[in-house]
């Protein structure tokens, strides 16, 4: 596969996710909606809090309102396709799947994010009190950056979980509630027990939470980030290739 | 060199109580040909499309498009195939008819022009004033429709078309056939598999029958049809007192007089001379001749069973 390929079949990803999603309401519901009332709630619960609990109350909302939307829009690119027929219309395309899957979860991944910011610059602008504990604009975007390109990663190895798995409810349901209580996305690890804190560590927009809250780039933090969406993608890869060569070998997936 | 080469291809499904839906089959396809794949349900047509279209793999045996191996070569041997699967489905419903030919042309490897050959590709299969008109929306011969434009978008030069009329109205199906028809004319190699006969009957210039899994039948559609032993069937119908009958004629009463049957072996002035004799000095109140389809000759030849 040329690189050349690779980019054009994953800008025709993109595309395609773009007209999806201006007709899809989970961008609306887990990317809009579902951080504004975490975040509120989150702010409401403590009342008139110190800038440090917002900044990590929003960190938190977004990493998780990114997790829900990698999970269920995502995860489940490559299932719905195939439901729908298209699966096998692509397959039997000369581009490879990979790269257009990466596309479309790149474009998710950035119009999450960029709607996540939406939302707390609206609500950083109608709460009283002093202003929340979040880095700089320039910091802020490059942590965006990083997580939307980590996002990606995730929803390519979701999809090809999903995918490949014979009960995608269950992959789904079991992802959603372990990564919500041990991801260390809005339940702060240190309010975990000690043998519980290690699932955090696996999860990339976890380190991208911290270095929010933190109000900087670090290097530990950035090269897990990065060390784990390579392995992410690679894993993705590595389970799609195989879950579409044993389609072929063996007639499993239903393609037609 | 044929355009579709297949050659020994063996396909098992299952482990321990497997299941060989081909076994041995063989075929090719010239340019400019369509070729009509004929079989009862679980004959092994899909089986034969699907490993065709590097959806799946054969046990043994090889299958080359173009002279690629769609087993070792499949992204070379896709870029010159077109596969347009039968019913609704197979296209991106939220999308404009337009963006998902936009979308499977690009990854068919059109870099430029792409829009303005999606509305060419629309305008041929006349759906050009429902280029932004949601696929979820289109009827079912619509979406059957832009199924093939989008089969045809990269000018593939061969066409794999599995049912193509499934669930379309008479209209609708007739155009169908009307756009594969001119696709041969421009040298596109078609393999068609419908369970209408009436659409190979009317397409292919080729017909290969498949049964248990083998190439029961490779032969011209005119040499297939001969295959029946008769040209047509002839129905008399009449009252009052019945005819005698003769050798291959069937007679029965009925509540109103009688009904002959009798398979005409050719069609000349002979044989109009042989039905004016049978029928002469007796009510006939009605006469039909169906000449022989490829149904019949099917039914013939496999018995009722694949």
């Amino acid at each position: 596969m040329r690189a050349g390929d690779a980019l054009w079949a994953g800008w025709r990803g993109v595309v395609l996710q773009v007209h999806e999603a201006r007709r899809s309401s989970n961008l609306l519901v887990h990317g809009i909606v579902q951080p504004l009332v975490v975040i509120s709630l989150g702010l409401y619960a403590r009342g008139n809090a110190d800038p440090a609990y917002v900044g990590q109350v929003i960190a938190g909302a977004t990493a998780l309102s990114l997790w829900t939307v990698v999970l269920w829009n995502s995860g489940t690119l490559l299932l719905r396709d195939r439901m729908a027929g298209a699966l096998a219309t692509i397959m039997v395309r000369p581009y490879p799947l990979v790269a257009v899957l990466l596309g479309r979860t790149l474009l998710v991944a950035l119009t999450t994010i960029v709607s996540n910011i939406l939302v707390v610059l609206l609500i950083v602008n109608v709460r009283s009190g002093p202003p929340p504990a979040l880095p700089g604009s320039v910091t802020m975007l490059a942590l965006a950056a990083l997580a939307a390109g980590s996002a990606a990663c995730l929803g390519v190895l979701l999809s090809a979980v999903v995918v490949a798995s014979r009960g995608a409810a269950m992959v789904i349901d079991t992802f959603i509630y372990v990564i919500f209580v041990l991801g260390g996305l809005l339940i702060p690890v240190n309010l975990l027990p000690a043998w519980a804190r290690w699932p955090a560590e696996l999860v990339s927009l976890h380190h991208v939470a911290v270095m929010v809250v933190d109000r900087r780039i670090e290097i530990t933090p950035l090269l897990a980030v990065l060390a784990l969406s390579a392995a992410y993608l690679g894993a993705g890869m590595v389970l799609m290739g195989a879950a579409m060569r044993r389609a072929r070998r063996e007639g499993t997936l239903d393609l037609v | 060199m044929a355009v579709l080469e297949v050659v020994d291809v063996v396909r098992r499904f299952g482990g321990k109580h497997a299941v060989t839906a081909l076994q041995g089959f063989s075929m090719t396809v010239e340019a400019g040909e369509i070729v009509g794949l004929l079989g009862v349900n679980g004959a092994g047509k899909t089986t034969l499309v699907k490993i065709v279209a590097t959806l799946l793999q054969p046990t043994s045996g090889t299958a080359r498009v173009c002279g690629y191996d769609v087993t070792v070569r499949g992204r070379d041997a896709r870029t010159h195939l077109g596969v347009v699967f039968g019913g609704d489905r197979g296209l991106y419903g939220r999308l404009s008819a337009v963006d998902n030919l936009i979308f499977f042309g690009g990854l068919a490897g059109i870099r430029r022009g792409l829009r303005r050959r999606a509305m060419e590709a629309l305008e041929h299969v006349g759906l050009a004033d429902r280029a932004g008109t949601r696929v979820e929306t289109l009827s079912r011969g619509m979406r059957q429709r832009l199924h093939l434009a989008a089969g045809l978008l990269h000018q593939p030069r061969l066409l794999l078309l599995d049912e193509p009329t499934t669930g379309l109205d008479v209209v609708e199906a007739q155009r169908m056939r009307d756009h594969v028809a001119g696709l041969a004319r421009t040298g596109v190699a078609v393999l068609l598999t419908s369970h209408y006969p009436v659409d190979v009957d009317q397409l292919a210039n080729r017909v290969v029958v498949l049964q248990d899994g083998i190439n029961r039948n490779d032969l011209p559609i005119a040499r297939f049809r001969e295959l029946a032993g008769f040209v047509a069937e002839v129905r008399i119908t009449g009252t009052g007192p019945q005819p005698r009958g003769g050798d291959g004629q069937e007679i029965v009463a009925t509540a109103d007089g009688w009904t002959m049957t009798c398979r005409l072996h050719r069609w000349d002035a002979a044989t109009l001379a042989m039905l004016t004799e049978i029928t002469k000095g007796y009510a006939v109140t009605d006469l039909q001749v169906t000449p022989v389809g490829l149904e019949g000759v099917l039914h013939s030849l496999l018995g009722g069973r694949g």
